[in-house]
């Protein structure tokens, strides 16, 4: 487990200079990358994670990602549909968040 | 890049994914899941607030600027209320705080 700890690091180098030279594009496509690379760390947090309250940490890591993704994609196509699926996903991870931690609560699911 | 809203709007949303990235990496990286609890709640909740008050200073007062102001609020409300949640069912479940006695535990997992 320690090597993907490593790893992380390594892809955090990988990921800023792709940002700095790779991405010749516009900003939303910058932003873009860099919230695909913080999906894609936390999804191996939510592999390996020993606790439940790690995974449901990196679901809502992950599902804050995906309203941010939202509300960019919105800057970008200055369309306001793209907000409405933010505050949709919003409310949908508020629920899931609480409705795993009172699932949970006295229980040892896993370590 | 029309005017200075729209500069710093972009700069607002920048600092914001920036957070987001440092977020996941301590998700990834931090040895204890209080600490985990900590980058998902808190860093995370600050950058949703800085990517979504870009949109609003960008967009001002048109329908998607008071939809994202809708969204900053909901978010602001419950980051508090999930953290809560989740460490009160960590703490009920045989749960091991980080101590002085079990620090070797937490950081081989």
């Amino acid at each position: 487990m320690k090597c993907i700890r490593y790893i992380s690091i390594l892809l955090l180098v990988i990921a800023v200079v792709a940002l700095i030279f790779l991405t010749m594009g516009s900003w939303h496509e910058r932003w873009n990358y860099l919230l695909i690379f913080s999906a894609f760390i936390a999804l191996l947090r939510l592999i390996i994670g020993p606790a439940t309250i790690d995974r449901v940490a990196a679901m809502k890591v992950i599902s804050v990602i995906i309203i941010n993704f939202s509300i960019i994609m919105g800057v970008m196509t200055n369309n306001d549909l793209y907000v409405d699926i933010a505050i949709a996903w919003a409310f949908q991870a508020f629920i899931g968040t609480l409705i795993f931690a009172k699932h949970g609560e006295g229980k040892n699911l896993d370590a | 890049m029309h005017n200075i809203f729209h500069i710093a709007g972009y700069v607002l949303i920048t600092v914001g994914v920036v957070y987001n990235l440092i977020a996941a990496i301590a998700v990834m990286r931090y040895s204890s899941p209080l600490s985990r609890l900590i980058a998902s709640t808190k860093a995370l909740a600050f950058g949703t607030v800085l990517v979504i008050g870009g949109a609003i200073v960008i967009n001002g007062w048109s329908a998607m600027g008071v939809k994202s102001l809708l969204c900053l609020i909901f978010a602001v409300v419950t980051a508090p209320v999930e953290a809560h949640a989740l460490l009160r069912s960590w703490y009920k479940s045989a749960a091991t705080p980080l101590t002085t006695q079990n620090r070797r535990h937490h950081e081989t997992i």
